[in-house]
């Protein structure tokens, strides 16, 4: 009797349905805690690694522009900037026409238009047209105005400007149109969008 | 957000995501790969240089049976062939030592020594049992491994060999895989028996093999049977192609793997994926150089495996492998997990990747925003340093005019995605490119397509999936150039994006059934690509390399002749400049040939001063001249193009190069007026530049009308209607002051944007009433109150969008239409309906027409609508997400109103009594766009055009004449929305004030090239020479 009177109990839909739920309940509570934990593990170690992973700092000392001597000599092999349309800057900070470029990489020092530390289009170290920033920026008595900028740099241009060897490397990266030169991302602040000094930023 | 670019919409995936288990499907083979990379990555130090050479040898026959048969049935079978002649004795059997020797083979290797030649081959072939005799061959091959040192020396060498010997045995694509498949299979024994290093770089080919044979349907012991022959005949490969028929690796299919066994593997060249960046310790990738995060979240992992499956695709060495294992991989975290980015990220990365010198950029981003500057120079910025961008040109396809940017750019290597079948997959976006409308036409894009659907790559921890996307089939493009790049470093002063881009496009294989808007240039080729690398000396090419009207390829300029008084076709080239960063067109000359009618040609050339970086344009306006009125056939001739570039030993030395551009036309006679529809481009506006909002306020996911309303692009399918029913279609990128009237029988006006000049609407007037010109005109909605409720927050610009016009502008067409009585209401109204017994009608948010002359002639046609526009306004005002725009709930029980949708109408002549033009107007213009279309009235605008060309009413719509019982009560019509900014990029406003117009813009005078006959009948630019025109 009593125990026809408890299987009867435990056929009744309400017990068997409240049994359900329980484990069911159970089952989602235990699923989703086991879930959790193992996002939150997984955060936390990626979080963990990436941090260690980007690191910024400078391995070995930059080379400022006034610590290098140039010979001006015609066998001279020079970096360039390459990639203007008309005019080129080389590492010297020597500025020319494509035309006075010579086949060492270097300007023609002789060309009447070619210029050194060449300023034009450019005010309060900002720049229209990036050649005339870089070479502007070569400038060795620029070292200070370079030095200031690289300290107060955001995060991600810190990480450009630890992977610069020497001055070159920095005046050609700085100069370029970056993060600081947008607004409304869509459009330039200004037409003087070559900077060597730092700007203030959009964001 | 808005779908501008700088959401640049990662192409995600849409088309159809499958999750494969990778470990249960390549269990088996895991193993033995680990093993075999693992090994070779120890080999990595030296190469594998293979040669081999065959010949036959003596008195050695291999029998080939018709069936498979047991060793002791084989034998007897030879002995009975051979036993009825007594002179034949001194034959042996050659005796095989492998394990296959135990099952059934169909063929054996015999010794037999004749005296009297032939006599006993004779009699074996005549054995029914025997299929075939032939001599037995013993190919030589010798391994050398090279050490680094060396390599570098023998590097191109190895691939000029190559070149040579597949020169030989033809340029053809199967014969290079055969070439370079030769060298596979015998790596595979030589190394076996005499290197373990060898061995080790084998088993991984092998293992490949395995790979594709299992995916097969034949057993391994029958697949032992079928390889055996091909060990002792090296002539034999058809046996092999069957096997290759279906690779499980896109590495396989697209023969990546047959470099790779060359020692080919990405080694020395750095590609760089900016993406969703990639967790620190994926085990598919062997060298991760460096991972930088350039967004707001603090994270260098992938949380979505978008990045992850791209970076696979390039650069995984195990499970689904990619193209260029070896490669140094460079990881740009550009999006966050919430596909988040800004042009300001991206500039500062792409600014790091010059620094870091990056040789190849894959991005498989994109969006309709090529007027993002700072993101476009950017990029410019990147090809002038010789960084070759390889990007995704979208998935808004099959839709034509929806390539996305920076994949459009012309420096820009943009791939389009194809399916298994050899198809485009409709997935990808089709060109052409519309920033040169209206003016212009745009240029040809895609350049390359590759497989892009069904993709296996890397998943985000580990294992498979597969993927679609033109997203997917960029990286594959990458991942080749990445891999071809590194075979031919000792050429890196000739690697730039124009050299890569020209190998990659005369490399390609053209499809069959796709034209060039679709496919671009054709199919993925490496080996083809490589081997043009290799050999490249840098030169000056264009795209498309030459017109030819009567090749299909070439839509949409086959689909209709040109003729005298044609609105002139314009041809967009690029010119690829693969010599100089920069260069200079120094000369064009036109010459038409003599012989082949070219004098009927007047061809007008405009171009790019300077050609930078990398590359320029050149324009070719072509019409027929007075000459070629009454014609019908084909003109030839081409175009001469001249660049100077500065000379790569000295740059202040100049090079002069030239470059043909051959032009085909095909001809016919002036059809008549009632023939001739004129397409007006001029008044049609498109975002970019400003928010111009969708036509049908349904659609939810794109808010945007960005694809131009051009016959080539969206309007393509209406197009194309209307050349099966016979009407010439032209295009007009000027006022309406630039046209004759008296050439054309009807104007059609869709959607327009833009204002009208007053002398527009002027003349339009005396066209159509007193020049007999008709008009038709499909229009949109626009109302103020909607379009202020439609504003929203845009993040990615971080300012607030108000939309700038409505569907179309029809204030503006308000104005055009005044003078004959036509007015557009200011309802947006939505809703099904029938035509007739059997046209199923949606109007997705169209106007209404309030004001119609009621002449005699006139029809008028009404239809139940839904004011969908005060449903709009009842929803909650948009916040900052594309989620919030407009949803209209359709299970609310609807409202209608009849209102009017159609009028017809004949105007009089103001200088006499007689009959001028006739108009057309209806209220909607989503029927004819296939943006968006639910149902086409293609069979409305061929009754209208009846009507309109020959004023003949179709009994349909004579039936539905509601004329008489309409009355037009006075209602407001729509105002311009007070400070919208249209005029800032305005055609015909003044940019500093909205309210006032632009002096009219001067139609466009041409300047024909003076023509330098040739007395030519063949065109020697194509391959294939023309035949001449007596077709």
């Amino acid at each position: 009797m009593d125990v026809n009177r408890i299987l009867c109990f435990f056929r009744k839909r309400v017990v068997l349905s409240l049994i359900f739920l329980f484990s069911l309940a159970y089952f989602l509570l235990q699923f989703n805690a086991l879930q959790l934990i193992k996002i939150q593990n997984r955060k936390f170690q990626d979080d963990d690694i990436e941090f260690e992973e980007i690191s910024i700092k400078r391995e070995s000392p930059l080379i400022w522009r006034s610590l290098k001597e140039y010979n001006l000599t015609e066998n001279e092999i020079c970096r360039n900037s390459q990639q203007g349309i008309n005019l080129i800057v080389d590492e010297r900070g020597f500025i020319c026409l494509r035309d006075n470029l010579k086949a060492t990489g270097c300007c023609d020092i002789q060309a009447e238009q070619t210029h050194i530390y060449f300023c034009d289009t450019c005010d309060a170290n900002c720049c229209e047209i990036y050649e005339n920033c870089v070479s502007c920026c070569l400038n060795p008595d620029n070292v200070p105005i370079l030095q200031k900028a690289i300290a107060q740099a955001s995060d991600r241009q810190k990480l450009l400007f630890s992977r610069v060897t020497d001055q070159f490397d920095l005046c050609l990266s700085i100069c370029r149109s970056n993060s600081n030169s947008v607004v409304n991302e869509h459009y330039y602040k200004s037409s003087k969008r070559h900077c060597f000094t730092k700007t203030e930023s959009s964001e | 957000m808005m779908k501008k670019r700088k959401d640049f919409v990662i192409f995600f995936i849409f088309v159809i995501i499958n999750l494969f288990n990778c470990n249960t499907t390549l269990e088996n083979e895991k193993d033995i790969q680990d093993e075999g990379l693992k090994c070779c990555e120890n080999a990595t130090d030296q190469r594998l240089i293979v040669e081999f050479s065959s010949s036959i040898v003596e008195h050695e026959y291999i029998i080939h049976f018709n069936n498979y048969y047991k060793k002791e049935t084989r034998r007897k079978y030879i002995i009975l062939a051979l036993d009825n002649n007594s002179e034949i004795k001194n034959f042996t059997i050659v005796e095989r030592q492998n394990p296959a020797s135990d099952y059934p083979s169909d063929f054996d290797v015999i010794h037999l020594y004749e005296k009297t030649p032939l006599k006993g081959l004779d009699l074996l072939i005549k054995h029914p049992l025997i299929k075939s005799v032939s001599p037995q061959r013993i190919v030589h091959r010798t391994l050398k491994f090279l050490n680094k040192d060396d390599e570098q020396e023998e590097e191109i060498v190895a691939n000029n060999e190559n070149d040579g010997d597949t020169n030989k045995v033809n340029d053809n694509e199967d014969d290079i895989i055969n070439y370079i498949s030769k060298h596979l299979k015998l790596d595979t024994r030589t190394a076996n028996l005499k290197n373990k290093q060898g061995e080790c770089c084998v088993a991984e080919f092998q293992n490949f093999r395995r790979g594709l044979s299992s995916s097969t349907s034949i057993d391994t012991s029958q697949q032992q049977q079928q390889q055996l022959p091909i060990e002792n005949n090296v002539n034999s490969h058809s046996n092999r192609r069957l096997l290759r028929a279906i690779p499980r690796q896109i590495t396989s299919i697209l023969k990546a793997d047959a470099l790779w066994s060359i020692g080919i593997t990405g080694k020395g060249v750095k590609v760089a994926v900016f993406d969703t960046g990639l967790s620190k310790s994926h085990p598919h990738f062997k060298k991760i150089k460096e991972r930088t995060n350039w967004t707001n979240e603090k994270s260098l992992s992938d949380g979505i495996s978008h990045g992850t499956f791209v970076t696979g695709i390039i650069g995984s060495s195990k499970e689904c492998l990619g193209f260029a294992p070896d490669a140094d991989i460079h990881i740009y975290r550009v999006f966050t997990s919430n596909q988040v980015s800004y042009t300001s990220w991206f500039l500062d990365a792409f600014n790091y990747a010059i620094l870091k010198k990056i040789n190849v950029i894959n991005l498989s981003i994109g969006g309709p925003d090529f007027l993002d500057r700072p993101f476009v120079d950017k990029v410019l910025e990147l090809s002038a340093n010789k960084v070759i961008m390889v990007s995704a040109i979208g998935n808004d396809g099959p839709l034509y005019g929806t390539l996305n940017n920076p994949g459009d750019q012309m420096d820009v290597i943009g791939v389009g995605g194809m399916n298994f079948e050899e198809k485009i997959a409709k997935f990808s976006s089709r060109g052409m490119t519309t920033w040169e409308l209206p003016e212009g036409y745009g240029r040809l894009k895609p350049d390359i397509v590759t497989y892009g659907s069904q993709v296996k790559g890397s998943n985000l921890k580990g294992g498979c999936r597969s993927l679609s996307g033109t997203s997917v089939a960029s990286p594959v493009v990458a991942g080749a150039v990445t891999l071809i790049i590194s075979g031919v470093l000792k050429k890196m002063d000739y690697i730039n994006p124009s050299s890569v881009k020209q190998a990659l496009i005369e490399g390609a294989t053209r499809l069959n059934d796709n034209n060039m808007f679709e496919q671009g240039h054709g199919k993925l080729n490496v080996l083809k690509s490589i081997k043009i690398l290799s050999e490249y000396q840098p030169k000056i090419t264009l795209s498309p390399t030459n017109l030819d009207m009567t090749d299909d390829y070439m839509f949409p300029y086959s689909s209709q002749p040109i003729y005298y008084t044609m609105q002139p076709i314009i041809v967009n080239v690029t010119i690829l400049n693969g010599i100089s960063v920069t260069g200079r067109v120094a000369e064009v000359q036109w010459y038409p040939y003599q012989n082949e009618n070219g004098n009927l040609l007047n061809v007008s050339i405009g171009y790019s001063e300077i050609l930078w970086p990398w590359s320029g344009w050149m324009s070719l306006h072509i019409v027929v001249n007075e000459y070629g009125q009454y014609f019908e056939g084909d003109a030839q001739g081409h175009v001469a193009i001249t660049i100077e570039t500065p000379s790569a030993d000295d740059p202040s030395e100049k090079l002069n190069s030239t470059v043909n551009f051959s032009i085909r036309c095909r001809i016919i006679p002036k059809p008549p007026r009632q023939k001739r529809i004129l397409w007006d481009q001029y008044h049609n506006l498109r975002y970019p530049p400003g928010y111009l909002p969708r036509d049908s306020l349904k659609v939810k996911q794109d808010p945007l009308d960005w694809r131009s309303d051009h016959i080539h692009t969206n309007f393509k399918d209406m197009y194309t209607h209307l050349r099966s029913s016979g009407y010439y279609v032209e295009v007009l990128g000027q006022p309406f002051t630039c046209f004759n009237a008296s050439h054309y029988g009807t104007l059609l006006l869709v959607d327009p944007e833009e204002e009208f000049f007053d002398a527009e609407i002027e003349k339009l007037y005396d066209d159509v009433t007193n020049k007999n010109l008709s008009l038709i005109v499909f229009a949109d909605w626009y109302n103020t109150t909607v379009m202020k409720h439609m504003k929203f927050y845009d993040q990615n610009t971080r300012q607030w969008w108000v939309p700038d016009t409505g569907g179309c502008n029809v204030p503006a067409l308000n104005e055009l239409l005044n003078s004959f009585g036509i007015e557009f209401g200011d309802k947006v109204l939505e809703g099904y309906f029938t035509m007739g017994d059997h046209h199923d009608m949606y109007y997705a948010s169209g106007t209404s027409i309030v004001k119609f002359p009621k002449a005699n002639q006139s029809v008028l046609i009404e239809r139940d609508l839904v004011d969908q526009g005060s449903e709009i306004l009842k929803l909650p005002q948009n916040g900052s997400h594309q989620k919030d725009l407009p949803e209209i709930d359709l299970k609310n029980v609807r409202v209608k109103h009849k209102e009017v949708i159609l009028g017809m109408q004949q105007t009089v002549s103001t200088l006499s009594s007689r009959k001028g033009g006739r108009i057309a107007a209806y209220g909607d213009s989503n029927c004819l766009d296939s943006t968006h279309m639910e149902k086409a009235c293609f069979w409305l605008l061929d009754a209208l055009l009846e009507y309109s060309m020959t004023s003949h009413v179709s009994g349909l719509l004579k039936s539905m004449n509601r004329m008489q019982n309409i009355e037009f009560t006075e209602k407001t019509k729509p105002q311009r929305l007070l400070h919208n900014n249209l005029h800032l990029y305005s055609k015909i406003l003044d940019s500093n004030d909205r309210d006032t117009k632009r002096p009219l813009q001067k139609c466009r005078k041409f300047n024909w090239e003076f023509p330098y006959f040739l007395n030519i009948t063949r065109s020697f630019i194509n391959e294939d020479p023309i035949i001449t025109n007596n077709i």
